[in-house]
C-alpha cells in the first residue's frame, strides 16, 4: 500500500496542537508558565472523565486543573489594555 | 480476467514509480513540507517583530501618561502633546498589526493569541478611553480639542475584530 500522508507532518500538526493549548491553559487557569505537553494530556483526560461524570465543560476544566497544576489561579495576567486603560482614567481624572 | 501475480522485485518497481509519480503530481500543486515550515517561520518572525514594535509603544505611551500623573506643576500644552503624540504612535502601531493580519502576514497562532484579544480590548476599552481622557486634560489646560472615536478611523481595527474576534471565548466565561 502507498501512503501519501506524512507522518512528520501529522506530527507537526500535533505539537502545534498542543503549544497553541498549553499556552491557553496557562492564561485561563493562572498559571505560572505553560504546561508540558504530559501534563496538559492528563488534563484533558481528566476533564473528560469529569465531563462523563455529569459536570459541566467550565466546572470539570476547572476541576482538573485545580488537581492537576500546583500553581493553579496563582497568576492574574491582566492585559495591557487594562494598563493603559487604568493610566488614562487616572491622568483624566487629575 | 487479469492475473495480478508480480514477483515481489516487480511488485517493489511497481511500487517506488507510483509513489514517485503520485508525489510529483502533488508536489507541484502544495508547497513541500520545508517550504511550508520556511512560510511559517516568516510568520512568525513577522508577528514577534510586531509585538516587539507595540511593546515599545505602549511602554512610551504608558510612560508619557505616568509623567503626566505624577507631575506637581499645572498641566500644560507640552503635557497635552506628550500624551497624545505617545497614543496616536501607540494606535498607529495596533493599525499596523491589523493591516499586517488582514494581508494574512502573521502567523495565525499570534493573531488569536496575542494581537486579537489587543485589538478587541482597544476598541472596546482604551480608544474610547483615550478620547474621554484626553479631552478632560485638553479642557484643564484650556486648549480646543475636536478629536472623538470614529470607526471609520480605526477601520482596519474594526475589521480583525470582527472577522477573528468573534470567535474567541467571551471573557466572562473565563
Amino acid at each position: 500500500m502507498m501512503r501519501f500522508i506524512d507522518v512528520g507532518d501529522l506530527l507537526d500538526a500535533w505539537e502545534e496542537f498542543m503549544s497553541a493549548a498549553s499556552h491557553s491553559l496557562m492564561i485561563k487557569y493562572g498559571l505560572r508558565g505553560e504546561p508540558s505537553e504530559d501534563l496538559v494530556k492528563r488534563w484533558l483526560d481528566l476533564t473528560n472523565r469529569y465531563i462523563a461524570d455529569g459536570q459541566s465543560r467550565e466546572a470539570a476544566g476547572h476541576a482538573a486543573a485545580k488537581y492537576l497544576f500546583p500553581d493553579y489561579r496563582t497568576h492574574v495576567y491582566a492585559s495591557e489594555a487594562d494598563n493603559i486603560e487604568a493610566l488614562l482614567r487616572l491622568a483624566g481624572g487629575k | 480476467m487479469i492475473d495480478f501475480h508480480f514477483d515481489p522485485a516487480t511488485w517493489s518497481a511497481i511500487k517506488v514509480i507510483g509513489g514517485f509519480v503520485a508525489g510529483f503530481a502533488v508536489s507541484r500543486l502544495t508547497m513541500s513540507k520545508a517550504e511550508r515550515k520556511a512560510h511559517q517561520q516568516r510568520l512568525y518572525e513577522n508577528g514577534k517583530e510586531h509585538r516587539k514594535a507595540r511593546d515599545e509603544r505602549s511602554h512610551d505611551f504608558q510612560a508619557a501618561l505616568k509623567a503626566y500623573i505624577l507631575k506637581v506643576e499645572p498641566a500644560d500644552l507640552e503635557d497635552f502633546h506628550s500624551i497624545s503624540r505617545a497614543g496616536e504612535l501607540y494606535f498607529g502601531e495596533l493599525r499596523m498589526i491589523a493591516d499586517a493580519i488582514l494581508g494574512k502576514k502573521i502567523d495565525d497562532q499570534v493573531r488569536d493569541n496575542t494581537f486579537v484579544p489587543d485589538i478587541v480590548e482597544a476598541l472596546q476599552k482604551t480608544i474610547p478611553a483615550y478620547y474621554e481622557e484626553l479631552r478632560r486634560v485638553a479642557d484643564k489646560i484650556g486648549v480646543p480639542f475636536s478629536g472623538e472615536f470614529r470607526r471609520e478611523n480605526y477601520q482596519s481595527l474594526v475589521e480583525v475584530a470582527e472577522k477573528f474576534g468573534r470567535m474567541r471565548v467571551p471573557k466572562s466565561s473565563w
